[in-house]
């Protein structure tokens, strides 16, 4: 019979590896962390690898042809092969894998490997973005609500919550989106304050919950500023273990909301790389998934970073919340 | 008599939000709508002005049920609507009762039979499908079901097996993915493990009494307070769903309604929205205080 796992405060003291793992949830966190760290690698050489000259296509650089276009051989040939102004646009080509391309070019002759790992870059920058506005909001929301129960201020608060749960989601986005003409900024502010609504509910809830204990009753009888009692008393030691988790998920859904909105044309505009957009284009549109007419490497790359990431950001929220959740112990991954 | 009282205050608590939500919505509308000043040069309407306008159509729509008019289309909004929304409907409620048939069970036998072996790949497993995002799963899977389940001629007779298919997958999927499994099955195994380690359970296990029926009493509400708080995700995917399944739908008609700056139908369909949300909050909570005395306060 399988032995029951049960927490033991005393394993804290001694240091070590096996000690880290013998703790419940470090195989999520550690498969998990790997799986981000892949992601800010990736975001990071996606970014700056063509500046730093590790490598030689930029994320929008065109190439044209497949192969070195060849010399106008006579004057004859030259004005046979004269085409009409609107041909032009189709000279360039998709190709798949070769050498210099690693993972092929897509429909407008771009390389995808370095497209990859700067939509990467994209969505770090969004979401540190995102999570901070909607940490700011949250913390704001949920301090005002929940600290000063009673008042008008708590009234308001708890009612813009209330307003901010009830919005269609993606409506909202998509007409932001729309109205802000795909302008990253815009959008995901608007997602940051649409997520607040977790967090200033995390917020009140322990704020409720601690308001008569003795600390806090001693903090505010030694002259602590409000301030101080809910920036460090209460958030920081007493709410961070759930804030953690939460920006972990929140950094989850700008990709998954960013990518979907992207998939119908609402994400965020051109020369930024969208993970969204590209599978579109990969993927032939809303018609059939291409693997059929031998596309499958337009489409593939971004799959797999979102299929990765998502991966990645859940297995690592989750891990970290049994880490923290002294009372559930019981549970193993 | 209290009861009635409370269930009263949430009621008005709702029209308040749902006051809230529609208003903002027009005026972010508002910034579609261009005007032309006397000059005419392009403005976009002042704040008040498009107050003014909101009251009317509030008004409008509380007394005559009429929601604008679509200029794009040149029919009345309520009538496009309600063509697209009964699938948007039989998605939405679908693919809740789909991700409820998958993650109670799993949850709780997650919270029961907690050091089995099988237990330990509930989790990660739910964690492979839901972190996908449903556009993904559906690309994946629609080929598959063009292939089999499409429908080419309506107007030929559809043989049922084919019909289930054309509108199960599409609410399988919007069941499945998104997080909503994996999320649910956490919440119920929470709900589920704290439950079984509470005093009366253990009494009455200790009893041999029958433990089940105090368990479901109890695992009931917070249960159906996570179905609805996912409600609004599940719409949020059926537009997806429908975007990438269905050629007619609420979603098309959304895209459509941007694209040819058309305010009153996105309204439309931003206010039925939200008015669904609310009221699958308004049923939970009604629902808990009518049950659960200790929230009457």
């Amino acid at each position: 019979m399988r032995k029951k796992f049960t927490y033991q405060p005393e394993l804290h003291r001694e240091q070590g590896l096996l000690t880290f793992f013998r703790r419940p949830g470090s195989l999520s966190i550690v498969i998990g962390a790997v799986m981000i760290g892949l992601f800010v690698v990736g975001a990071l050489y996606g970014q700056f690898a063509y500046q730093l000259n590790l490598y030689p296509h930029s994320p929008t650089d065109v190439q044209y042809d497949r192969f070195d276009s060849p010399p106008a051989s006579s004057f004859l040939r030259s004005l046979l092969d004269r085409r009409e102004p609107f041909e032009y646009e189709f000279e360039y080509d998709y190709f798949e894998p070769v050498e210099g391309h690693p993972l092929g070019t897509d429909n407008d002759g771009r390389d995808i490997f370095i497209r990859v790992l700067n939509g990467a870059s994209t969505y770090l920058y969004a979401g540190v973005l995102t999570v901070l506005i909607s940490l700011i909001i949250g913390i704001l929301l949920g301090s005002v609500s929940g600290y000063y129960r009673g008042r008008v201020s708590e009234l308001i608060a708890s009612y813009i919550t209330n307003v901010l749960d009830a919005y269609p989601r993606i409506v909202i986005l998509i007409i932001v989106a729309f109205i802000s003409h795909f302008n990253l900024y815009t959008i995901m502010i608007t997602l940051g304050i649409l997520n607040a609504t977790r967090i200033a509910r995390i917020i009140a809830g322990t704020i409720e919950s601690l308001k008569n204990t003795d600390f806090i009753l001693a903090a505010k009888e030694i002259g602590l500023s409000d301030i101080t009692i809910i920036g460090k008393h209460i958030v920081w030691y007493n709410c961070r273990h759930l804030l953690s988790i939460q920006i972990i998920y929140g950094f989850a859904s700008v990709i998954l909301i960013e990518a979907t909105l992207s998939y119908i044309g609402y994400g965020i505009g051109e020369p930024l790389v969208s993970w969204g957009r590209m599978i579109y284009d990969g993927s032939g549109g809303r018609y059939p998934f291409n693997f059929v007419e031998g596309i499958y490497w337009q489409a593939m790359p971004p799959v797999i970073a979102i299929i990765v990431t998502i991966l990645g950001l859940n297995l690592l929220g989750d891990g970290l919340s049994k880490r923290f959740n002294v009372k559930q112990t019981e549970y193993l991954l | 008599m209290k009861t009635a009282r409370t269930i009263l205050k949430e009621i008005l608590i709702a029209l308040l939000i749902l006051i809230g939500t529609t208003f903002t919505i027009y005026l972010l509308l508002g910034q579609l709508i261009y005007e032309h000043d006397d000059e005419g040069v392009r403005t976009t309407p002042s704040f008040i002005s498009i107050a003014v306008d909101y009251g009317d159509w509030v008004s409008n729509a509380v007394v005559k049920g009429d929601l604008g008019h679509s200029a794009a289309i040149n029919r009345d909004v309520s009538e496009i609507i309600g063509y697209g929304f009964r699938q948007t409907f039989i998605l939405v409620i679908g693919s809740l009762f789909v991700s409820v048939l998958i993650a109670i069970p799993l949850g709780v036998i997650a919270a029961l039979r907690s050091n089995a072996w099988f237990v330990r790949f509930i989790i990660p497993g739910t964690y492979l499908f839901s972190a996908l995002p449903v556009f993904l799963l559906a690309i994946f899977i629609r080929p598959f079901w063009v292939q089999h389940f499409g429908i080419l001629d309506w107007y030929a007779e559809i043989p049922l097996s084919r019909m289930i298919g054309y509108y199960g997958i599409p609410i399988i999927i919007l069941g499945i993915a998104d997080g909503v499994v994996g999320e649910m099955v956490k919440h119920v195994r929470e709900i589920i493990g704290g439950l079984i380690r509470e005093n009366y359970i253990r009494a009455a296990i200790a009893r041999s009494a029958g433990v089940s029926k105090h368990i479901v009493k109890n695992a009931m509400l917070p249960i159906f307070t996570i179905i609805t708080s996912r409600f609004s995700y599940a719409l949020g995917g059926a537009l997806i769903v429908e975007y990438i399944f269905f050629s007619q739908g609420i979603s098309i008609v959304a895209l459509d309604a941007l694209k040819y700056r058309d305010p009153y139908v996105l309204l439309a369909i931003g206010m039925i929205f939200s008015l669904l949300i609310v009221a699958a909050n308004i049923i939970n909570r009604v629902l808990t205080v009518a049950v659960d005395p200790r929230t009457r306060s």
